[in-house]
């Protein structure tokens, strides 16, 4: 799927949601359970990631080969997006304060 | 992370036991359960007020916290690349994925099919690194720390981790992350491909 075409869909999924969201007012019980059925889709949602990864013959193939450069290359590239994006959103939260 | 870590070890394992079956069955799955996932992200967004008064204040993290988690990404990329002895362009291309995989992998197959693959295998690590350190960074670094740490996914796949531990009110941010970063993808290789000096 394209990019745009994707990115689409995630909205259109997303604000189906949200005007639901702003349609019907959940009480605090609604609350944990809608909390609740978040963490299960998450989890179910981590564990066939984990299914699909270790069905994939490409995924493993390969990281026999590229697995040790290539998470060098990837824990690097996370450090590197955290470490700046935390900099960056810390001296705009003090430029937030300051007003 | 513990419990991340363990689901996702049990999927791998059941993976490798299933086979190719299981691959079809997981992908569509996944596909269904990130919908619902989302769905449920929007109506807890729905039941708060003032989510676009708060985005509109914020503007400048929306804005900064994407360009800066690229900026990072790619810096990370050159440093790999200097330690591992890559060509500096072709580590600093893999990390300008941004866990997106699909595309990324795509454009620099076409370059050179063992690259397409390094660049597939470590955006496919990037998304399994930001699923298990999320919830950590968030809490113990700040969400824009998790939110980064997402990258590209932090428009789909990351969305609701980022959601269930830095709370609602950031996963506009999320999704403009990963929105930003995803789009960032094809800009960034070009940049990086032309400094190169590679078609």
């Amino acid at each position: 799927m394209s990019l745009l075409a994707s990115m689409s869909l995630l909205l259109a999924v997303l604000g189906a949601g949200w005007a639901l969201g702003r349609w019907i007012k959940l009480p605090a019980k609604g609350q944990k359970a809608l909390s609740l059925a978040q963490s299960i889709c998450i989890w179910v949602l981590i564990f066939t990631m984990g299914v699909r990864l270790g069905a994939d013959e490409k995924v493993l193939a390969n990281f026999a080969t590229l697995g040790w450069r290539a998470l060098v290359i990837t824990v690097l590239a996370v450090a590197g997006s955290v470490a700046l994006a935390y900099v960056t959103a810390k001296l705009l939260n003090k430029r937030e304060e300051k007003r | 992370m513990i419990i991340v870590i363990l689901l996702l070890a049990a999927g791998v394992l059941c993976g490798r036991l299933l086979g190719d079956g299981a691959y079809a069955v997981a992908g569509e799955a996944t596909q269904y359960i990130l919908y619902a996932l989302l769905a449920l992200v929007g109506f807890e967004l729905g039941g708060r007020s003032g989510i676009f008064a708060q985005v509109k204040n914020r503007w400048r993290h929306a804005v900064a916290v994407p360009l800066a988690a690229a900026l990072g990404s790619v810096a990370g990329g050159v440093l790999a690349g200097l330690l591992l002895g890559m060509e500096l362009w072709q580590s600093a291309a893999v990390s300008a994925g941004y866990g997106w995989y699909s595309l990324s992998s795509l454009i620099l197959a076409e370059i050179d099919a063992p690259l397409g693959a390094m660049a597939f295998l470590s955006n496919v690590l990037r998304e399994v690194i930001a699923i298990v350190s999320i919830p950590l960074l968030t809490k113990k670094l700040s969400p824009w720390a998790g939110i980064a740490a997402g990258g590209a996914t932090a428009m789909d796949v990351t969305l609701p981790l980022v959601t269930r531990s830095a709370g609602v009110e950031y996963s506009p941010f999320a999704f403009l992350s990963g929105a930003a970063l995803s789009a960032l993808v094809p800009v960034t290789l070009t940049i990086i491909f032309s400094i190169a000096g590679v078609q």
